[in-house]
């Protein structure tokens, strides 16, 4: 599951110093990161199991884990969501994953796309997504934000709208 | 593993044991109910454990059809019906089994019964199959589990364990198709005992088609379709060759049996269009699913045989189009653009086909054409769920003919 291979891939960092990347972000007070060394920045308040946000960058050229595709730069926005939902759809380890709204929407002045999901994973956590993204050149960003409750993920949801805003691209790679 | 010897012994037990057990159940439990009354613990352990098999049937159905996953469709559903029909047993009419199948969206090649009478097939088997007389071998085997109480069977007799498995385990494991092709739960795994339940079933099933007239030499050649898909990846890793193995040491096992006890090689076979456009929802359900997980080259070999089955329906035309245009290899446009153009000639009120047409002239800059595309499907589907993203092209729509947005 998406979760456990980032807190996998995080761990695997080992508390070294994170990967670069080319966007900035602020992470919310009372929030902690876990590093990594892919580019991504995972924050959570009380653990990914309740709550997380997370920022990753990704060549596009990059193909997806479970469906191989890969996202292109002349795609249109509602086309790389196919891709996305194509990807979660392919992952054996997600039960009944039920979309419930698939946007335009604007990140960093981008043009990309929103998705709201839900799905159950391997261990039978229930996770609400909230899963924006855009492609800027060659990279594909996106920004997650998901809880396992509904009533944690409308909590901390104005914390992720924080997140959001605060997203940033920078021209040199920040770790 | 199942050696001639073993085929035959089992095929006298599966006589004996299903009788003693028939009777038995007369003293049992009513016909099957969605929810089962569960005797007291004093009563008769045959008739506690049906129905603790009944039970443990209706939670896990009821499970799979809360997943979403049921093809209701009505003719394939009354094809399917009328196969099952053709091979149920005389002996079998009258013993409270109320045999019906189910097809499941899942890409998984797999089927598999249950105590109560219900058979789920995956769309994954059925767009694998190549005659009606494949279907038959699969929907007999998983019959023969059913007429013969395999899964009480094996509650009651479990020679190689202290315990009784509990019903939940066996009905899991009774049955299964995948594992009787060395699938996802290999057949070189099972118990000794399972294993002569499924050598059974393969023995009635043979019984139960050549009953219905079909032509056994052309069933058994779902091992070599089987053998060259999908589900052959299910069986891969270190135990991959011992699977692989075993099950074409079972499809050697029934050919000599055949060889033997059937001499009669003619039958019906079912091998033409009528087998795939009775089929065709099935194709055109797995199609999606594999359109969904990008298996474009699987989406489109389905989605080619659903559309030759039904070449009218509008919706076969845009599936293919969708197919093209996701996979986009050089020419895919080209092959889109025709496809979703033939869907909504067929079906001008395709809402999806004018929205496709619109994404597809938008992105070539063909401002005037997405417009009217775009314009046409959202006044078809006000409410779908890619209005948003119409409404979001459409503000951005140039009305300049070439001019790239």
């Amino acid at each position: 599951m998406f979760i456990a291979s980032v807190v996998l891939a995080c761990a695997h960092a080992g508390g070294g110093n994170p990967a670069p990347t080319t966007f900035s972000v602020a992470v919310p007070e009372g929030w902690k990161t876990i590093p990594c060394d892919e580019p991504i920045i995972f924050m959570t308040k009380d653990g990914g199991y309740k709550q997380f946000a997370l920022v990753q960058e990704r060549p596009l050229g990059k193909p997806f884990q479970f469906s191989q595709r890969t996202i292109r730069n002349d795609m249109l926005p509602h086309e790389a969501a196919e891709v996305v939902i194509g990807e979660i759809m392919s992952d054996q380890n997600i039960r009944d994953f039920s979309l419930l709204e698939n946007v335009p929407a604007t990140v960093a002045g981008n043009r990309g796309f929103r998705l709201m999901f839900l799905y159950k994973d391997a261990d039978g956590f229930v996770f609400k997504t909230l899963y924006y993204g855009f492609i800027h050149g060659e990279l594909f960003y996106n920004l997650r934000y998901g809880a396992t409750q509904d009533e944690l993920f409308e909590k901390d949801l104005k914390t992720f709208k924080q997140v959001f805003d605060s997203f940033r691209l920078v021209t040199a790679k920040t770790t | 593993m199942a050696t001639h010897q073993h085929l035959i012994a089992a095929r006298h037990t599966r006589q004996r044991l299903p009788a003693v057990l028939i009777c038995l159940l007369l003293a049992g439990c009513a016909a099957p109910e969605p929810f089962v009354k569960r005797p007291p613990a004093s009563a008769d352990p045959v008739a506690r454990t049906r129905c603790l098999l009944l039970e443990e049937s209706s939670r896990q159905q009821l499970a799979i059809t809360a997943s979403g996953r049921r093809v209701e469709h009505p003719d394939l559903d009354a094809y399917l019906a009328r196969i099952l029909r053709s091979l149920l047993p005389a002996t079998a009419s009258g013993d409270g089994i109320e045999a019906r199948v189910h097809v499941l969206r899942d890409a998984e090649p797999d089927a598999y019964s249950f105590p109560d009478g219900a058979i789920f097939i995956h769309t994954g088997l059925l767009v694998q199959l190549e005659s009606e007389a494949e279907l038959a071998l699969v929907l007999a085997h998983e019959l023969a589990h059913i007429v013969h109480h395999d899964a009480l069977r094996a509650v009651l007799v479990h020679p190689s364990r202290s315990e009784p498995p509990p019903p939940s385990d066996v009905i899991a494991r009774i049955g299964d198709f995948a594992a009787w092709f060395g699938g996802h739960r290999p057949w070189v795994d099972q118990e000794p005992f399972l294993r002569q339940l499924e050598t059974e079933a393969d023995l009635a099933s043979l019984d139960m088609l050549s009953g219905a007239n079909y032509n056994l030499v052309n069933a058994l050649k779902i091992f070599d379709h089987l053998k060259s898909s999908r589900i052959a990846g299910h069986c891969g890793g270190p135990a991959g060759a011992e699977c692989a193995a075993a099950a074409t040491e079972r499809a050697e096992n029934l050919t000599r049996v055949l060889t033997e006890n059937y001499p009669r090689k003619t039958g019906r076979s079912g091998r033409g269009q009528d087998f795939f456009t009775n089929l065709m929802p099935a194709f055109r359900e797995q199609s999606l699913l594999d359109l969904r997980c990008g298996r474009f080259d699987d989406a489109l070999r389905c989605a080619l045989v659903a559309a030759r089955a039904a070449p009218g329906e509008a919706r076969g035309h845009f599936l293919l189009g969708e197919i093209f245009r996701r996979r986009d290899r050089a020419g895919d446009p080209q092959l889109a653009l025709g496809s979703y153009q033939r869907a909504v000639t067929l079906d001008p009120s395709l809402a999806e086909a004018h929205k496709a047409l619109g994404f597809m002239h938008f992105k070539q800059g063909q401002c005037n054409q997405a417009r009217k595309a775009f314009e046409t499907g959202l006044a078809l589907a006000p409410d779908a769920l890619d209005t948003g993203y119409i409404r979001h092209y459409l503000s951005e729509c140039c009305c300049t003919e070439g001019e790239t947005p």
